[in-house]
């Protein structure tokens, strides 16, 4: 076998098979495709000789209800290159760097990430001032295939006002391309990044045009198509809000600069939300193209988080606010009537060998329902939590709108927690928790945990007598052809309050501006009757959180306001002023 | 060297065609891409002329050498093979490795050198070489294979680091199919073959850019961007050609839509201009080249030789085979140049050398039956 004509089949059959068969898959396939297929390619190949001209939409506008523009376009400059002009590539990006103040390895990363489409600018800076613009084109012979085209720049009229509900643009990432992908967006396509410029940005993107341009060999434009026309801009709708704008700037002024919290006031007829402020806050227009490192950075690691929305991303234990939910289920299960009392408070109450406190160390004495929620008496409301007990108490405070969101129309809107039973097994183990949480949750301290804008919610539904409608932000979308989207107020739910029970909550929250003995009484305004009640959130990591609710006037409101204050002290001597100035300026103004 | 003792005649013919439609094909593609860059529109042209007829001197004198010379060449080949192919994984040596992390060529003083493309060569004849020794023992895998089978994986491996896993499958194959031919057992064969592909498959799973390749090629809107949008034209490319071509210059598709039409692709444009009758016409220029050369090998006076001419023309064979099923989709893109045609220096060179030799090989079949049996070789029974 060694000799011979060795491995005779296998050296001749095998190699001569192969090939053959490789062969004709090869002819085959190509068979297919110039011969079955050949019409289609045809097709697709005069496609590619015509090329795309983009043109960018401009994004709709955002108003305040009365038409006050707080967000439209300018036009800006902005400064491209298109691939297939470049010549003597390292020199004109070397040179154009200089100019833009871009490093030039930017410039080298953005042209050869779009090297598959020579014909399509690619934004190298947007927004450049008159003066870099006048260098370029004094430049524009040392500068082969840099250009520079005029596009819709977006513009936030108010500055830092409303920051968080307008939220920003920015330009379109690689993955939100990849996940809006026929969806119209390019390369350097704008897109909402939060607030409502996120929520609503298939209204306000509007679409853009298209021309459509015929090609010469070499690549340059000969002209347009005749047959083609080219696709028209459709610019974004507006959006018409439901904040006022007067009012915003009051609340805005009102909660100073320096602390963190936030304030929420909503109409509460129908859920509407009249202004909403969050502190610290930021300058979206800063965002509006691309964001430079060092500001990112800035804002990223302030340790006041600026970019959080506190109003509706952050929650907070409620505090004394909580004692009217308390106070509620008390009344609706029939554990108290309005006249009730209990055991007089000495400024303690001993629970197993535990001694709870009450905020105010001498005691309030001997209470009934509405004295105890106007002096805030924590010794009152820990006997009452304690006979509702913790199943009652949790479904009571869950069916009043808290521990889910609201549904609020901005995004990341979180739902808080009211703690439950199966809450408390899940994290201790069964039967490892003392039922005194249930203490700690009747005053609202211990686990639960609310937005300023579910107390806001829940304040509305208090004052207009029960229903819980979702906040808006957005009344109205308008789209430059006239036709327009209105919003109606929408109902989440009821509060399960009886009328007279709700009158003996309402008479109580009177109370606590009006009293003489009462927490709020920061809160009161001239001539109006405003009802309210304050909140001093213990925290564990420093000072107390002050909350204040309220509404105005006490038959007909007409706003409903939560303000809170981070580690801001006392509720009554903190946020109750706030809450006041605000109603005082819209009701002055005479509502709406 | 009496006078009967001529190359293939016809084999010489097909490649010296090939090399002139090569040089019009890059010619045609490349006049875009030329203008645009170096604004001269015959820029890669002189550059592959002077190549193309280095080539075929190489592939002249190669013709000349006996072919017996190479078998002493190869131990000596392999280790310079692996050295240079160690050298292109070094950075700053590696060209181009810090643009994209991708190097595959050397930048040697003036001109760029793919080792790869060498590699392929000088491992026909190592393992020609290697089979050749090893003929008694080639059903016995530690004593007969083993050793081979090492430097071959090590190479294997380098290639396949580069990032090139392309030309590591189509190097793979290259070395299946001589082990084939040479009778290695089909359970070895299996064996090997199994842990090749578990090797790729780790690579494709751990690798982005090989994942990428693959997953654009089962869904060429992964990456329109990059493989993808160049698949995606390249179809388009030959499509629109049709049976009888949009004629030769007269494609559109080089006008930059397709990129790098002078090199991996120039197949596309081959087809746009001279349509599916052109496409065929090469092809079977190729068909013609497998037949001569396996002929050739066939006929060849001893095994060595035997082994050489398969291998030779399994190359030149599976290159093209792998190029054209890239541009019409049928696998991944590889980075795998067209023989002869494309523009690329040191895929043109080693495989004219490879040529030479071969029709170096196709000079013994002449001499007639009987000399061929007695030069066999010592071991006739």
């Amino acid at each position: 076998m060694i000799s011979g004509r060795p491995l005779s089949k296998r050296g001749e059959l095998i190699p001569a098979i192969v090939v053959i068969v490789l062969f004709s898959v090869l002819a085959i396939r190509l068979f297919d495709l110039q011969v079955v297929r050949a019409s289609d390619y045809r097709r697709l190949s005069e496609e590619n000789r015509i090329r795309l001209i983009p043109v960018d939409a401009p994004r709709g506008h955002i108003l305040d209800r009365h038409g006050e523009v707080l967000v439209c376009n300018r036009p800006s400059y902005v400064v491209s290159i298109l691939p297939f002009m470049l010549k003597e590539m390292e020199l004109t990006i070397q040179r154009l760097s200089r100019i833009l103040n871009v490093d030039p390895q930017e410039i080298v990363e953005k042209v050869s990430q779009r090297r598959w489409n020579r014909f399509a600018p690619v934004k190298i800076k947007r927004d450049i001032d008159f003066k870099t613009l006048a260098i370029i084109q004094e430049h524009k012979l040392d500068l082969p295939g840099v250009i520079y085209q005029v596009e819709p720049r977006r513009e936030y009229l108010q500055g830092q006002l409303a920051a968080h509900l307008l939220g920003t643009v920015g330009e379109i990432s690689p993955r939100e391309l990849e996940t809006h992908r026929g969806h119209r967006y390019r390369y350097g396509s704008l897109i909402g990044k939060a607030g409502l410029e996120r929520q609503y940005e298939p209204f306000l993107r509007g679409e853009d045009g298209v021309q459509y341009v015929e090609v010469s060999a070499v690549g340059r434009e000969i002209g347009p198509l005749a047959d083609r026309p080219p696709a028209e801009v459709k610019p974004g709708s507006d959006l018409i809000l439901t904040i006022d704008l007067a009012l915003q700037k009051v609340a805005e002024e009102a909660l100073s600069d320096t602390v963190c919290g936030a304030v929420v006031a909503i109409d509460p007829t129908s859920g509407e939300v009249l202004a909403m402020v969050s502190r610290p806050t930021f300058d979206p227009n800063l965002f509006s193209t691309v964001v430079p490192e060092s500001t990112w950075r800035q804002l990223n690691e302030d340790p006041g988080h600026p970019l959080l929305n506190r109003a509706i991303q952050c929650s907070y234990p409620p505090a004394s606010t909580m004692k009217l939910v308390t106070a509620g289920a008390g009344l609706e299960y029939k554990v108290i009537g309005q006249y009730t009392r209990f055991a007089p408070c000495s400024g303690a109450y001993k629970y197993g060998n535990r001694w709870f406190r009450c905020w105010r160390p001498e005691g309030h004495g001997s209470l009934a329902l509405v004295g105890a929620v106007a002096q805030s008496c924590d010794v009152y409301f820990y006997q009452l939590g304690l006979k509702i007990g913790l199943e009652r108490w949790s479904e009571f405070a869950a069916d009043c709108g808290f521990g889910v969101p609201l549904g609020l129309d901005l995004p990341n809107e979180t739902g808080g927690l009211i703690p439950d039973q199966a809450f408390f097994d899940r994290r201790y183990g069964k039967r490892k928790w003392s039922p005194g949480v249930l203490l700690n949750l009747s005053i609202g301290q211990g686990e639960n945990l609310v937005t300023p804008l579910q107390m806001a919610c829940f304040t509305a539904a208090i004052a207009n007598g029960g229903t819980i409608y979702r906040p808006f932000l957005v009344r109205e979308i308008r789209s430059v052809a006239g036709k327009s989207l209105p919003r109606d107020p929408q109902i989440v739910g009821h509060l399960p309050l009886s009328a007279d029970n709700l009158k003996i909550i309402k008479r109580s929250l009177r109370a606590v501006v009006g009293d003489i003995k009462g927490t709020g009484r920061q809160a009161a305004i001239e001539g109006v009757a405003v009802a309210g009640k304050t909140g001093t959130a213990q925290n564990p990591h420093g000072e107390d959180h002050a909350w204040f609710i309220g509404f105005a006037p006490l038959d007909d409101p007409r706003i409903a306001i939560a303000v809170l204050v981070e580690l801001g002290g006392h509720g009554g001597s903190v946020a109750a002023p706030i809450a006041g100035k605000v109603m005082e300026a819209y009701l002055k103004r005479g509502g709406l | 060297m009496d006078g009967k003792d001529r190359p293939d005649r016809i084999l010489f013919v097909a490649i010296v065609l090939l090399v002139g439609v090569g040089i019009i094909m890059v010619y045609s593609s490349s006049v875009a891409v030329a203008q645009l860059r170096y604004q001269t529109s015959s820029f890669f042209l002189k550059r592959h002329v002077l190549r193309a007829l280095l080539g075929l001197l190489a592939m002249l004198v190669a013709m000349r050498i006996d072919y017996h010379r190479w078998q002493k060449l190869a131990g000596l080949g392999m280790l310079v093979s692996i050295f240079l192919l160690s050298l292109v994984l070094l950075p700053r040596v590696g060209w181009g490795g810090s643009a994209k992390g991708l190097s595959r060529s050397l930048n040697l003083a003036f001109v760029r050198f793919q080792p790869s493309e060498m590699v392929k060569l000088v491992l026909v004849f190592y393992i020609a070489r290697q089979m050749t020794r090893k003929e008694g023992q080639i059903g016995d895998f530690k004593e007969g294979l083993l050793p081979t089978v090492c430097v071959i994986g090590l190479s294997l491996v380098l290639i396949a680091l580069q990032p090139d896993l392309g030309t590591a499958l189509v190097v793979g194959m290259l070395v299946f199919s001589m082990f084939a031919v040479a009778g290695v057992r089909w359970i070895h064969l299996l064996k090997m073959g199994f842990l090749t592909l578990l090797g790729a498959a780790t690579m494709i799973f751990c690798v982005p850019y090989c994942r990428l390749r693959v997953l654009s090629f089962l869904d060429s809107e992964l990456d329109p961007i990059g493989a993808g949008y160049q698949i995606e034209q390249s179809l388009i490319s030959l499509g629109s050609g049709g049976i009888f071509g949009v004629g030769l210059g007269n494609s559109r598709q080089k006008l930059l839509f397709l990129p790098e039409p002078h090199t991996d692709f120039v197949f596309s444009i081959l087809g746009e201009e001279l349509g599916f009758v052109g496409v065929v016409v090469i092809l079977a220029l190729f068909l013609l080249v497998a037949w001569r050369g396996l002929r050739a090998a066939r006929g060849a006076a001893d095994r060595f030789g035997f082994l050489m001419g398969t291998g030779i023309t399994a190359m030149i064979f599976l290159n093209m085979a792998v190029n054209v099923a890239v541009v019409t989709r049928l696998c991944p893109t590889t980075g795998l140049t067209l023989p002869f045609i494309s523009y690329g220096g040191s895929s043109l060179l080693f495989n004219l050398i490879g040529m030479g030799i071969l029709l170096n090989i196709s000079r013994r079949r002449l001499a007639g039956k009987a000399s061929w049996k007695k030069r066999r070789g010592p071991c006739a029974c």
